[in-house]
C-alpha cells in the first residue's frame, strides 16, 4: 500500500480534518488530472494518469479509518500483516457481540445498544492511536507505537463489526 | 448585425459535445465561452435517434426517418441505445416486440443483430449512423471538427461504453472522452448558472436510462460523490405500460401485430406528452375494422406509470447513502432528461428529496451543452477553468472458487483508478490462469454482468504457489477497464488478450470500417498516414511548448537529445513516410520523459504550496514528499 499521507503531502495523524484533506485533494487534482494534460505530450499524459491514480487511491485510503491505521503503522515501521490475530480475550468478546447482533436481528429488536457498545470499544482503541500519532513527533516512541499496534489489530475486528451493524439498517 | 458566415478553412477545428440519447440526440459546441446546440434548418437542436433502413440499402436518420415507423416498423430502428453492449440472449432483447433479431452464429460475437431487409445490422452500426448525421450537421455549421466528447449514462457498464466508442470509430469521430450524462449536465448547470459551491443531486431520467448522481462543486472542481441508476429504465417503459393498457382497452391480445404495436407505442408517447400540460387526452388506435378511441385521464396515466417512476427510488436512496450526504444538506436537485417533464416524476422527486427540483436549463439540451464544455476543456482552450472528477458506477471483480465474486474496485471509486491483485498457481507445472472479470454488486458471479474472460499464460512451469502474477485492473477516465499482467518473479510484462463477453472485437469493428470504404486498402493506408501525421504534429507542438516553458529543468545532454528527437520527427513528417513517422514519434516520446517527469513534479509541488494549511507546511518535512515519489517512479521504470 502506498502511503496516502505522503502522496497527499499531509502530516501523519490519526484524526484528520476532512475539509483540509478534500481541499488538498482538489488542489492536487487540478495539478495532475489527465483533463489538464489533454493537449500535452503522450509522456506527460501517461504520467498525469499515473499520478492521478495514486492520488485517487490516497484519497480513498485516507478517508477510511482502518486504512489510515494501517498506513500510519506501516509508515512507522510496525505494519499490521494480514495474518495478525488479536488476543483470545478480544476474539471471545467479538464472538459474544456477534451472537448478540444475531439474536437482536432474529428477534427483530433494535441494535442501538449494541451500536453504542461497539462505538465505545472503538473509541477506547482509537485513543491509543491518537496518543501515538496526533500532535507528536513521527515516528512515535516505542511503547506508544507498540500500544498503537495492538489497538490497530483490535480495530480490525471492531470496525468490521461496526460495518456489519451499519449494513443491518 | 447580419454577418455573413464565411467558412474559413484555416480556422482551428472545433471540439464538440454529443448527447447520444435513447430517443433524441444533439451536438453542441462552445463559441466565445458559451455552449450552444447546433440547430437544423428549422432551428431545432434535436435529431431523433431513429434510423430507417430502406429496401434499396439506403439509410435515413432523424426526423425524416420517423415516417417509416408506420410503413416499415421492423426496419426502422428506435431506442437503439437500449441494445448497446447487450447480447442476443439478454432479457432486454427478448422482451422487445417490434423487431426481428438474428441469433449469433458459432464463433460470432454475442451482440444484438437486427434483421433489416434480409441483412443484419448491429446496434453499433445503427448508432454510428446517428453519430455520422450529428457529425455532418456540426461540420456544416463549424467547418472541421476536432473530436467529440460523447456522453453515456453514468450507469452504463463497460460493454455499453465500449459499444459507444466503437460506434464513434465507425462514424469516423475521434472520441476525446466518454463523459457521464449527469456529470455533463452538472457541468453545464454550474457554468450556465454561475454556481460555484454546493452539493447537488442530478436526477436524470431519459428515454431508456436512469441515473442519479450526487456531486459537490467547489472552486470549479465538480467532484462526483456517488452515482447509481438503471441502464434499462426510462420514458420507453412508461410508453410500454401505456401502450399495453391502450391495447387491452381496445380488446387486443398478445401477440400483437408488429405494426400495431409500434403505432400503439407512438400513440402512447404522444398521449404522455399531451398529459404534461393537460389533465386528459384522447388516444386513437387503428384496428383492422375500425378506429378505437378513448379518453385517458392524468390520474389513470399516473397510476400506469407509477411503478416505473418508483423504480428510481432505491437507487436514489443508495446513492445518497454512498455519498455520505443527507438529503437535507443538499443545495439542490437538478432535473435532466425529457422524462422529467412528466408531472408525476417532478412531484415524486420533490417528495423524495424534500425540495422543489431545479429546471433552469432545458432538460433536453443540458447534457449536450455540458459535453461541449468538457470538449472545450479537453482541447485546452481554457475558456472554462473547471475540472470534473468522476467515479465508476459499478463494482469490478473477478470470479473465484465456487462462483463467488471477489471485489477488486468498489463502486463509486474515483477514476482513473487501478488496483493490483496477486495470483498464484495452485497446481504443479501450471502455466496459465483463466480470469473472469465481472461488474456488479451481487455476490455470485452468475448475478453480475460478465465483462470479459482472459487467459494469462506462458508462465514457466514451477511447483504450485511458486509463480506469482500481479494483475492490475485499471478503470480509465472514460470509466473503461484495461488489464495488465506482470510476472513478479521475472518482472516480465504479459500481454493480456481480453475477450469481451458482449460486444464486438477490434477485428469486427475494423472489418465494418473496411466495408464502409469503397477502396478499402488504399483508404486504410491513407487514413493511417493522416492519423500518424496528426499525432506527430500534436506531439511536436506539445513538446515545443513544454520546452519553451520549462526547458530549464533539463541538463545539456538531455536538452540536446530532446532537440535532436524533435528535429528528426519534423523531418519524418515532411518525408510523409508512415513508418518513419511512427518510429520517430516513439523516439521523441522516450526523449521527452525526463522533462515530463520534472514538469509533473513541479506542478505537484506548486499545488501543495498553493494555499496550503500552515500546519501542513510545517509538518510536511517528515513526509518524503513528491521528490521521493518521482524518484521511486523512475526506479520502477528502470527495472
Amino acid at each position: 500500500m502506498n502511503d496516502p499521507f505522503e502522496t497527499l503531502g499531509l502530516a501523519r495523524t490519526f484524526e484528520i480534518d476532512l475539509r483540509a484533506v478534500e481541499q488538498r485533494f482538489r488542489d492536487l487534482s487540478r495539478a495532475v488530472h489527465p483533463d489538464r494534460f489533454a493537449d500535452k505530450s503522450p509522456a506527460e499524459r501517461r504520467m498525469a494518469a499515473e499520478q492521478t491514480v495514486a492520488l485517487n487511491d490516497a484519497f480513498r485510503l485516507i478517508r477510511d479509518s482502518m486504512n489510515r491505521v494501517l498506513a500510519l503503522l506501516a509508515a512507522a515501521g510496525k505494519p499490521i500483516h494480514e495474518t495478525a490475530r488479536a488476543e483470545p480475550s478480544l476474539l471471545m468478546e467479538i464472538m459474544e457481540l456477534r451472537e448478540a447482533i444475531d439474536d437482536a436481528r432474529n428477534d427483530g429488536r433494535s441494535t442501538e445498544a449494541l451500536v453504542t457498545r461497539v462505538g465505545a470499544r472503538i473509541a477506547d482503541e482509537e485513543a491509543s492511536l491518537k496518543d501515538a500519532f496526533d500532535g507528536k513527533r513521527f515516528p512515535p516512541e516505542r511503547d506508544m507505537l507498540e500500544r498503537a499496534y495492538e489497538a490497530g489489530v483490535r480495530l480490525k475486528y471492531l470496525y468490521r463489526l461496526r460495518d456489519e451493524l451499519d449494513a443491518l439498517d | 448585425m447580419g454577418l455573413l458566415q464565411i467558412f474559413d478553412p484555416s480556422a482551428m477545428p472545433t471540439p464538440v459535445g454529443i448527447d447520444l440519447g435513447t430517443t433524441n440526440s444533439l451536438v453542441a459546441w462552445v463559441g466565445d465561452g458559451v455552449p450552444t446546440s447546433v440547430l437544423d434548418c428549422d432551428d431545432d437542436p434535436i435529431v431523433p435517434s431513429v434510423v430507417a433502413y430502406l429496401p434499396d440499402g439506403q439509410t435515413i436518420v432523424g426526423k425524416e426517418a420517423l415516417a417509416y415507423l408506420y410503413t416499415q416498423p421492423k426496419e426502422t430502428i428506435v431506442s437503439v441505445k437500449r441494445y448497446m453492449g447487450r447480447g442476443y440472449d439478454d432479457a432486454e432483447t427478448t422482451r422487445e416486440r417490434g423487431y426481428t433479431f438474428a441469433p449469433a452464429r458459432e464463433g460470432q460475437a454475442n451482440v444484438v443483430r437486427f434483421v433489416v431487409h434480409g441483412r443484419e445490422v448491429t446496434p453499433v452500426e445503427v448508432s454510428s449512423l446517428i453519430l455520422k448525421e450529428l457529425k455532418r450537421r456540426a461540420e456544416d455549421k463549424l467547418g472541421a471538427i476536432a473530436g467529440a466528447v460523447i456522453t453515456v449514462p453514468a450507469y452504463f457498464d463497460d460493454a455499453q461504453r465500449q459499444a459507444t466508442k466503437d460506434a464513434a470509430r465507425l462514424a469516423g469521430l475521434e472520441v476525446l472522452r466518454l463523459v457521464n450524462e449527469p456529470t455533463a449536465a452538472a457541468l453545464a448547470y454550474g457554468i450556465g448558472t454561475h454556481r460555484t459551491t454546493g452539493t447537488y443531486a442530478v436526477y436524470d431520467l431519459g428515454g431508456g436510462t436512469f441515473d442519479i448522481t450526487i456531486l459537490s462543486l467547489d472552486d470549479g472542481v465538480f467532484q462526483v460523490r456517488s452515482t447509481g441508476g438503471d441502464s434499462q429504465l426510462g420514458g420507453d417503459d412508461m410508453d410500454r405500460a401505456v401502450a399495453l393498457h391502450m391495447l387491452a382497452r381496445a380488446g387486443q391480445t398478445e401477440p400483437f401485430d408488429q405494426g400495431m404495436w409500434r403505432a400503439a407505442m407512438l400513440e402512447a408517447r404522444r398521449v404522455k406528452h399531451e398529459l404534461t400540460d393537460k389533465t386528459e387526452s384522447t388516444f386513437e388506435l387503428e384496428l383492422s375494422s375500425h378506429t378505437f378511441s378513448k379518453v385517458l385521464t392524468r390520474a389513470e396515466f399516473d397510476a400506469l406509470i407509477l411503478p416505473v417512476v418508483e423504480r428510481t427510488g432505491p437507487a436514489c436512496r443508495r446513492a445518497l447513502k454512498d455519498s455520505g450526504i443527507d438529503s437535507k444538506s443538499l443545495d439542490g436537485v437538478v432535473l435532466v432528461g425529457g422524462s422529467t417533464r412528466v408531472p408525476l416524476v417532478r412531484s415524486y422527486v420533490a417528495k423524495l428529496f424534500q425540495r422543489e427540483p431545479l429546471t433552469d436549463i432545458d432538460p433536453d439540451q443540458v447534457v449536450a451543452l455540458g459535453a461541449a464544455v468538457q470538449a472545450d476543456i479537453l482541447a485546452g482552450t481554457q475558456q472554462h477553468d473547471a475540472l470534473v472528477v468522476d467515479v465508476t458506477p459499478l463494482s469490478l471483480g473477478i470470479e473465484t472458487m465456487g462462483g463467488i465474486v471477489e471485489k477488486i474496485i468498489a463502486r463509486n471509486s474515483t477514476i482513473p483508478c487501478a488496483r493490483a491483485q496477486q495470483f498464484t498457481t495452485y497446481a504443479d507445472g501450471q502455466t496459465g490462469f483463466d480470469i473472469h472479470v465481472l461488474q456488479g454488486e451481487r455476490e455470485l458471479a452468475r448475478d453480475c454482468r460478465s465483462l470479459a474472460r482472459f487467459k494469462l499464460d506462458g508462465i514457466k512451469p514451477q511447483t504450485a504457489g511458486a509463480a506469482r502474477m500481479l494483475v492490475t485492473f485499471r478503470v480509465d477516465e472514460n470509466g473503461m477497464l484495461t488489464v495488465a499482467a506482470k510476472d513478479e518473479g521475472t518482472g516480465k510484462e504479459h500481454s493480456v488478450e481480453v475477450k469481451p463477453s458482449y460486444g464486438l472485437s477490434d477485428e469486427d469493428v475494423e472489418k465494418m470500417l473496411l466495408e464502409s470504404y469503397e477502396h478499402a486498402e488504399e483508404d486504410l493506408r491513407a487514413r493511417q498516414l493522416t492519423e500518424r501525421v496528426v499525432e506527430a504534429e500534436q506531439v511536436i507542438a506539445a513538446t515545443k511548448k513544454a520546452v519553451a516553458k520549462d526547458g530549464d529543468l533539463l541538463d545539456e545532454d538531455e536538452r540536446a537529445e530532446l532537440d535532436g528527437a524533435l528535429a528528426a520527427l519534423e523531418r519524418a513528417v515532411q518525408s510523409r513516410e508512415s513508418e518513419a513517422i511512427r518510429l520517430r514519434t516513439e523516439a521523441l516520446d522516450r526523449a521527452s520523459i525526463p522533462l515530463a517527469e520534472r514538469r509533473m513534479n513541479r506542478a505537484m509541488r506548486e499545488a501543495m504550496k498553493g494555499r496550503s494549511v500552515e500546519s501542513v507546511e510545517s509538518e510536511v518535512s517528515h513526509a518524503r514528499g513528491v521528490d521521493a515519489h518521482v524518484s521511486e517512479h523512475e526506479a520502477r521504470r528502470e527495472h
